[in-house]
Formats: C-alpha cells, sequence, structure tokens
C-alpha cells in the first residue's frame, strides 16, 4: 500500500521533473510536441477533475438546502442559474451544443447581462475597499510609515496633471520611485522568489517535500 | 533566512568558482571553432569585384575595390525546429576599412537549392548587424563566443520570399482548394439555416406589423405630434421589412456564389489530379509508394542532388493527388448531387419566403446555363506548373515573367469558371424545376472532407519537413545604398537546417540550474552531518500556532484561501504543503477546517491531503469532507462566495496562500471586518502591498515556498532553504562584482548572468 500512495508517486514525480528539465534545453520539434502532449494531458485530467468540482458544488448547496443553513435560500439561486445555464448552452439558439456557439443566444444573454456585470459590480468594490486600506496604511504612526505617505502623496500628486502643474519635480520625482526603488524591491522579490520556486521544485522533485502527497515527512 | 559565517564562506567559495566559470567558457567556447555539418567554401585565391556604375543622369558612386572574402561557410543553427542556417565570412582586415565600406556597400546573401539553378537573395545585411565583436558577444550566438572577426546571417530557407520548390507551394495549393471546397460546403449549409431563420423572423414581423398597422394608419393621421411619431412607426416598420427582405436576397446570392465556389475548386481538384495521373508515370498507388521509397533513399544517401529531392517532392505530391482521388472513389455525393440539394433547399425557403419581384431577381444575370471550359483549366494548370519549374531554375526576367503571366492566366481561367458555374446555378434556381434530393448529401460531405483536408495538411507538413532539412547553397555579393548589386562572389557554400540535440543558447541557465541543484544536494548532504540548521524567526509561520490556538478557543472554524492559479502554478503546490502542515495541527487541536477551491485540480488535491493529514494525527473521525469544497471556478464569483463564507460562517483565523490578482483585497479586507486573524503568503508582488495592509502577517514571496520547510522543522527540507541563501548570496556578491567589472569595460560578464534568451 506504501508503495502505491508513496514510492509510485514519488518516483513518478522524480521521473517527469527530470524529464520535463531536460527537453527545456533540447531544440527539436519532438522535444517541443512531448511539452504539448503533457500540457495536453493536464488538460484533460482537468476536464475530469471538473466533473469533481461540479459534484462537490452540487453537495454543497444540496446540503445547505436540507439542513436549512443560514443563507440556504441563496443555493436554490445556485440551481436555478446552473439550469439556466446549461439549459441554453445546450440548446445553443436552436442549432444545439454540437454545433458553434450561436452569437446572441440566450446563453450569451444570460452571460453579458447576469453574470458580466455581477463580476462588474464585485470588481467596482475595490474602488472603496482601496480607499479604506489606503486610510488605515497611510497613519503615520512610525518612521516607515511616514516615508510610505510621503512616497504616496508624492507618487499621487506627480501622476496627476495638477502636479506638474505645482511643480515640475513632482511628475520627475514620482517617476523615480516608481523606476528605482520600486522596480529594486520588486526584483529583490522576484529574485527571491525564483529561487524559492527552484527550490521548492527539487523538494518535490526528490522527494524530500511530501506534503503534497498528504503523507508526513 | 539570516546568513552566517559558514554561509558567508560558502557564498564567497561559490562567487569565486562562478567568476572562474565566466572565463572558462567564453575562451574554451571561443576555441573550440564552429559546429558540426558545415561546408567551408572552396578557399579561392581572393578576387576583387566592384560596384558597377549607375545609368545615364545618375551620378556614378565612387567605385570602390572590395577584397573577395577568404572564406564562406554555412552551418545549421540550432533552434526550436532546426529549421535555420547560419552564414559566416571574415570581417575586412582592419576596424577602419570596415567602417569606410559600411557607407559604400552592404553584404547581400543568396540562396539557392542547386548552384546551377535559380538563386534568390535572402536579404542584405544591414549596417549595423551580423557582425559579432568582443566588446558585445551575443549570449545567444550558438556556436561558440567570437573574437569578433566575423560577420554572420541567419536564414531560414522556407521563409526567403519568392523561393519556390516546385512541389511544395503545388502541394499547399491542392491543400488550399480541398480546405477552401469545404469551406464554401460549409458555408452553404450555415447561410441556408441563417436564411431560414431570417425568413421565419421576416414572417413573424410582417404579422406582429399587420396587427397594429391600421391603428397606426389611423393615429397617423390624427394630432400633429402623435401622427408624427406613428408615422416614425410605419417608416421605421417598413424599413425593417425591407433590410430583412434585403438579408434574405443577400443570403441567397451568398450561397449561390459559395455553391459556384465550391464547384470551381472541386473541378480544379479533379483537374489537378488527372495531370497528375497523365504526368505521374506510374500505374497506381502502389507503384507510387514504391516509386516514393527508392526517393527517400536517395535523398538520405551522401550528397543527394536537387535533381533527387525534385523526384522525391514530385512523387510525394503524387502520391497526395492519388489519395484524394482515392478517396473521391467510393462517395455516394458527387458535385451534382450537392448542388441539387443545395438548390432545392433554397428554393423551398425562397417560396416561402416570397421575395418583391425587385429583390427575387438573381444576383446575376441568369439567362441560359454558361459553359464551363474545363480543358481551359486543365491547360492553365499545367502552364502554372510549367512555369513554376522553369522559375525555380532559371534566373533571367523571362522565366519570371512567364511565371507571373502563367499565375495570372490561371486566375483568369478560374474566374471565368466560377463566373459561369454561377451563372449556370442562377439559372437554374431562376428556373424553379428544382427537384428533391434521394437523400441528404451536404452534411455527410462536409464531414466526409474533413479527414481528407487532415490527411493532406499532415503530408504537406512532411513535405515542408524534407524541404526544411534539404541542402541549401550559399553566395555572397554586394548592394550599394541605391539598390545596385555586383556579380556575387565565387564562393558557393553549402549546409543543411538540422535539430539539435542541445540548445547552446540556454547554456547557462543549464549550468546555473545543475549547480543549483548541486547545491541543494551538497546541503541536504551536509544538514545529516550537522543537523542543527539555523533559519531566521519568521513571524508569520510564528503565529499560526496562534491562529490555530485562537480559533480552537473560540469554537470557530479555520479558513484556507487558495489562490486563483492552477496546480501549474508552484506557488499552488506550496500552498497545497502549507495546507497539509495546517491540517496536521488543526486535525490535533479538534478544532473545524475549512478549505475553499476556485480549480477543480487544486480541490481534488486539497481533499487528499487534509484527509491524509487527519489520518496522520489520528484523528479521521474528525475529517469532514464537507469542509473541502470548491466554491467558484472564476474570480469574481470566487471572491462573492469566500466573502460570504466568512460574513456567515465568522472563522477565526484566515489564511491565504497561493498566488492571488485583485481578489486579494476584498478577501482580505472582508476578512479583516470579521475581526479574524489573517495570515497571506503570495509571491505576487503587486498583491504583497494589499495583504500586507490588511492581514495581521503576510510571507513575502520566497517565505511562501519556505513555510512548509519552515512549519516541517526537518532538517533535510530547512537545508534546501540553506541552498537557497547559498544562491542569494552569490546573487548578492555578483551585483557589486559584475558592477565593477562593467565599468572596468569588461562586458562580457554579462554573459554568464543572461540565464535565458529565447535566440533566434
Amino acid at each position: 500500500m506504501r508503495f502505491i500512495r508513496l514510492t509510485i508517486p514519488l518516483i513518478l514525480a522524480f521521473l517527469f521533473g527530470v524529464f520535463g528539465f531536460g527537453i527545456q534545453y533540447v531544440p527539436s520539434p519532438w522535444a517541443s510536441n512531448t511539452k504539448e502532449f503533457i500540457a495536453l494531458w493536464i488538460r484533460v485530467i482537468g476536464g475530469v477533475a471538473m466533473v469533481l468540482g461540479t459534484y462537490s458544488l452540487a453537495h454543497l448547496h444540496t446540503t445547505k438546502i436540507r439542513r436549512k443553513q443560514e443563507g440556504w435560500g441563496y443555493s436554490i439561486f445556485f440551481f436555478l442559474g446552473f439550469a439556466m445555464m446549461v439549459v441554453t448552452g445546450v440548446y445553443n439558439g436552436g442549432q444545439w451544443f454540437w454545433n458553434a456557439q450561436v452569437e446572441h443566444s440566450v446563453y450569451d444573454r444570460l452571460y453579458d447581462a447576469f453574470y458580466v456585470s455581477a463580476g462588474a459590480t464585485m470588481f467596482s468594490l475595490l474602488g472603496f475597499y482601496i480607499a479604506s486600506a489606503a486610510v488605515r496604511t497611510f497613519r503615520a504612526r512610525s518612521l516607515e510609515a511616514t516615508l510610505l505617505l510621503l512616497a504616496a502623496l508624492i507618487l499621487m500628486v506627480g501622476r496627476v496633471p495638477i502636479g506638474k502643474a505645482i511643480s515640475d519635480y513632482f511628475p520627475t520625482v514620482s517617476e523615480w520611485l516608481m523606476q528605482v526603488p520600486n522596480v529594486a524591491a520588486k526584483r529583490a522579490i522576484m529574485l527571491g522568489v525564483t529561487l524559492g520556486t527552484v527550490a521548492t521544485s527539487l523538494r518535490i522533485m526528490f522527494g524530500l517535500e511530501r506534503s503534497y502527497l498528504g503523507g508526513g515527512d | 533566512m539570516e546568513l552566517r559565517a559558514p554561509a558567508l564562506r560558502w557564498a564567497a567559495l561559490l562567487t569565486c568558482v562562478a567568476l572562474a566559470f565566466c572565463a572558462r567558457p567564453v575562451a574554451s567556447l571561443a576555441a573550440q571553432g564552429s559546429g558540426p555539418a558545415r561546408t567551408k567554401g572552396a578557399a579561392e585565391p581572393a578576387s576583387e569585384t566592384a560596384i558597377p556604375a549607375q545609368g545615364e543622369g545618375v551620378p556614378a558612386p565612387e567605385p570602390v575595390a572590395i577584397p573577395a572574402p577568404s572564406f564562406l561557410v554555412a552551418e545549421p543553427t540550432p533552434n526550436d525546429n532546426g529549421t535555420r542556417i547560419t552564414v559566416r565570412w571574415p570581417r575586412l582586415p582592419s576596424d577602419r576599412e570596415e567602417e569606410a565600406a559600411k557607407a559604400k556597400w552592404r553584404y547581400v546573401v543568396y540562396i539557392g537549392v542547386d548552384p546551377s539553378w535559380r538563386w534568390f537573395e535572402c536579404g542584405a545585411l544591414g549596417a549595423d548587424e551580423g557582425l559579432i565583436t568582443g566588446e558585445d558577444i551575443s549570449p545567444f550566438y550558438p556556436y561558440r563566443f567570437s573574437d569578433g572577426t566575423e560577420h554572420f546571417f541567419i536564414v531560414s530557407p522556407l521563409e526567403v520570399p519568392g523561393i519556390a520548390i516546385h512541389w511544395l507551394p503545388a502541394e499547399k495549393q491542392s491543400l488550399d482548394w480541398l480546405e477552401g471546397s469545404r469551406a464554401a460546403l460549409q458555408q452553404c449549409e450555415s447561410s441556408l439555416a441563417v436564411l431560414k431563420k431570417t425568413i421565419e423572423e421576416r414572417e413573424l414581423f410582417i404579422e406582429k406589423v399587420a396587427r397594429y398597422r391600421p391603428v397606426w394608419e389611423e393615429k397617423a393621421k390624427e394630432q400633429a405630434n402623435a401622427g408624427t411619431v406613428f408615422a416614425w412607426y410605419l417608416k421605421s416598420a417598413d424599413k425593417r421589412e425591407r433590410d430583412l427582405t434585403e438579408a434574405i436576397a443577400a443570403g441567397r446570392d451568398g450561397i449561390l456564389d459559395n455553391l459556384a465556389r465550391y464547384l470551381l475548386l472541386n473541378a480544379l481538384i479533379g483537374a489537378e489530379v488527372e495531370n497528375a495521373v497523365r504526368a505521374m508515370r506510374a500505374a497506381d498507388l502502389p507503384d507510387i509508394e514504391r516509386q516514393l521509397r527508392d526517393a527517400e533513399e536517395a535523398i538520405r544517401a551522401e550528397g543527394a542532388t536537387a535533381d533527387r529531392y525534385d523526384d522525391y517532392d514530385r512523387l510525394s505530391y503524387a502520391r497526395s493527388l492519388a489519395l484524394i482521388r482515392e478517396a473521391e472513389a467510393d462517395v455516394a455525393a458527387t458535385a451534382e448531387k450537392i448542388v441539387q440539394e443545395v438548390l432545392w433547399r433554397l428554393d423551398d425557403l425562397l417560396r416561402q419566403a416570397q421575395l418583391p419581384p425587385d429583390l427575387a431577381k438573381l444576383g446575376v444575370q441568369a439567362e441560359s446555363e454558361a459553359e464551363t471550359d474545363n480543358a481551359a483549366l486543365a491547360e492553365a494548370l499545367i502552364d502554372w506548373h510549367a512555369a513554376l519549374a522553369k522559375f525555380e531554375r532559371d534566373s533571367g526576367p523571362e522565366a519570371e515573367k512567364q511565371w507571373a503571366e502563367a499565375q495570372a492566366g490561371l486566375d483568369q481561367a478560374m474566374r471565368q469558371w466560377q463566373g459561369a458555374m454561377r451563372s449556370t446555378v442562377s439559372t437554374r434556381l431562376g428556373a424553379g424545376k428544382s427537384v428533391p434530393p434521394e437523400r441528404d448529401y451536404l452534411r455527410p460531405e462536409i464531414s466526409r472532407l474533413r479527414p481528407v483536408v487532415d490527411a493532406c495538411a499532415a503530408r504537406f507538413r512532411l513535405m515542408r519537413k524534407e524541404n526544411e532539412r534539404r541542402p541549401y547553397c550559399f553566395r555572397l555579393g554586394l548592394a550599394t545604398p541605391t539598390g545596385e548589386r555586383t556579380k556575387p562572389f565565387a564562393f558557393v557554400a553549402s549546409a543543411a537546417a538540422r535539430p539539435s540535440l542541445f540548445d547552446m543558447s540556454k547554456l547557462v541557465n543549464f549550468i546555473y540550474a545543475i549547480g543549483f541543484t548541486g547545491a541543494v544536494l551538497l546541503m541536504v548532504v551536509y544538514v545529516r552531518h550537522h543537523p542543527d540548521v539555523f533559519v531566521r524567526r519568521i513571524p508569520g509561520l510564528e503565529a499560526v500556532d496562534e491562529a490555530i490556538g485562537r480559533a480552537t478557543e473560540m469554537g470557530k472554524p479555520v479558513l484556507f484561501v487558495h489562490g486563483l492559479t492552477g496546480v501549474g502554478d508552484i506557488a499552488v503546490l506550496a500552498s497545497i504543503n502549507i495546507l497539509g502542515r495546517l491540517a496536521r495541527q488543526i486535525a490535533a487541536y479538534d478544532s473545524d477546517l475549512l478549505v475553499v477551491n476556485n480549480d477543480a485540480l487544486v480541490y481534488s488535491l486539497s481533499q487528499e491531503v487534509v484527509q491524509e493529514a487527519y489520518l496522520e494525527a489520528g484523528r479521521p473521525d474528525a475529517y469532514n469532507p464537507d469542509n473541502v469544497f470548491m466554491v467558484a471556478s472564476d474570480q469574481f464569483p470566487y471572491v462573492a462566495a469566500v466573502a460570504g463564507i466568512m460574513s456567515r460562517r465568522q472563522p477565526a483565523a484566515n489564511f491565504f496562500m497561493g498566488y492571488f490578482f485583485a481578489e486579494s483585497l476584498i478577501l482580505a479586507e472582508t476578512g479583516a471586518m470579521t475581526g479574524a486573524i489573517q495570515i497571506a503568503g503570495t509571491d505576487s508582488f503587486t498583491q504583497l502591498p494589499f495583504f500586507i495592509t490588511t492581514c495581521d502577517y503576510t510571507l513575502m514571496g520566497e517565505e511562501l515556498y519556505a513555510a512548509s520547510a519552515y512549519l516541517s522543522r526537518n532538517a533535510r527540507l530547512l537545508a534546501t532553504l540553506k541552498a537557497q541563501d547559498l544562491g542569494k548570496s552569490v546573487l548578492l556578491a555578483a551585483l557589486p562584482v559584475g558592477m565593477g567589472l562593467s565599468n572596468l569595460g569588461l562586458t562580457w560578464v554579462k554573459v554568464i548572468f543572461t540565464a535565458y534568451e529565447k535566440g533566434f
């Protein structure tokens, strides 16, 4: 059992890791085709997992309705929305789902009128959250916070036309802040992230890291 | 991960090794010389050539004596497809001569499939291109680091404009015809469906308007203002009806056009097959296959000439046509049956539509069925092949003219044929004598053609591949800035492109990857003997116990939120590792863990990991599969669902782990409002400020990857963190060293830090 649950996955992780690393350096159509083929399999497995995901979603909302949990009424809308999209998607404006998707069908209209609008509404909330987060961040409680506040003020003023009207230095300094300290910090994080990514990959490839298999060390 | 004395020692040692490495590859590769399978131009005695004087009335440039290069080398260039060739030749003896010459002439590279055949111009070398200098070594120049004495030019032979390899364009053309005929049929089919809908829409509209029209007409005569509105209603209704009627007429004309196009392409393929049968000098398909095998052996033999390749290509094309013909043999649908079916369906719809007389008239004057001249079409095709073959071999303007004429002749024949056929089908439709087909031919024909097109495309790719790898010849000439060309130099170099086993452009990347892997393994071995590994305190991870303890005390759940990326992202694997360790602790504390997912694969993985963690903690009974669930697969539905869970379940601790986008702030701010202790970890530096602002602790960048090792306290895993420190030490040391060397003018140092360049 341990062999199936642990040893085989570790061997596969090592083999695929070494193989994936190796073919990056082989400049032949065979290598690029193989990469595409593996990517295709990931998509196929993803497609199968999607069924599980849909089941999970349906199970979650069924349980909520059955147990009359708080907000269970919203779960009814999940099933309504799900059924509507499936039915209109399958019907495909009278062309049925095996044909190319018909434009401006009911499915399209539902997507544009409900889904896109609801997404845009959620996204617009971000503006308010940014404002509230900014208020919290820009409280000059320490030296670092004061510096941050100053940098933010210069940057904001430098990015709007009034900044240039006040002084030519504002756009220049704000550009400098973006291009020098900001980029330096970004690159430092990226270097660390890159090394961390490689180290994590190696830990998985060499079987040092096994928690993704669910077991212990 | 703080540096300590041993780490510093390691860093210094590795910096020295890295610096030593900088020098070695440059020196050794420079000494290696060129790559494999190249042919050098014959070392003729240096000759001189001169730019000819320009025509009358144009000031003649000063004639320049140009020494012929002492060699010309062509060699395959490694790249993803192995389809490129590098041509190299020496610079002039001194920089001064080179600079002076740039203003007066440029190098021109010519390509040919055989020295005695036509030469095509690949392109002219720009004033600042194709020169490798000692100061500006191109890190992705694949073969070696040059000492700056050569020019180079990289060519993808089949991309050279105008280069013709007879059977390749012919095969491509047949493929286009096949694809085109299928597309035309598909278009007919979908246009018939659209036409049906438009007719129904028009009928409904007329019916609806008919109900209101009397009222509108009545009202339009009444009061001034209301009358204007109702008059506008009437006008709009008339316009809409007219638009729909015109759309029906346009749809009908489009179907007839597509039908005529399908018939033309079908006839062209038929004519090409017939011509090929006459010309292929082969009895049947097995005979062609046999000949093709012999031809393939001939091109694989050493020193295969262009004629051998021509034979191979001709037979490949013949086989392609024979296969198309074979596919046609047992087909129920003939072109006539397709026409009959389309016209009958169209006629049926038009009868239903009852178009007004002005639009019922067909787009093309169709008084009688026009004659389609199949013989003229076949003849134009034969001329086209003959002109292409001549153009490929002869470089004179006559061949070029004939080629252009043949192209124009074929286009003309095709236009005439299609025009005549359009007239014929219009006449047949106008006559209203269409009869129902025995069965549905159109749809099966569309389906049948697909595999035929795919097979033809596969054969074309095969032929193209052979032609990409065949030997090509190269010559060098000169051009003035005004475009005058000299007679090319006598050298002819030849090479065949081919893929290589190792992409030298990624050599530096490879060395670093191997070096870092070695460092990780060394550190793992090192900690086996020195298990007391120091790792700096990471407050975000120290707070994990506190967060879980708080949740346990409050009797509230812990919420684990994944980022938006899938399992292909290493950040997801890192967060899964953290999840496993958190789940084990939570199981031990007998608290609740909720895991929300937006990717089906991540969901499956999370479920498995959490279940195993509970099992390992000895609490399999406490595991509730309903607590690991998928909430949505898109960004904002995910945000809405998770924010809802936070508001309703009021978790005591929130963990945000993975790669986040715009949703990060909404999630973390909602969590902050519920009063939960929040720990975030992400490598998305654009979202880090939001997490830092709204969360109690944030794992920044690499800390996300270090978290699993940190939480486990396993010495082998901590060793990899030390290897990361070592890597950072090398980079830290390299920064000032690199800056110093660059300021001293030693720019080659950048080669060792150009980790990956796509190259050509």
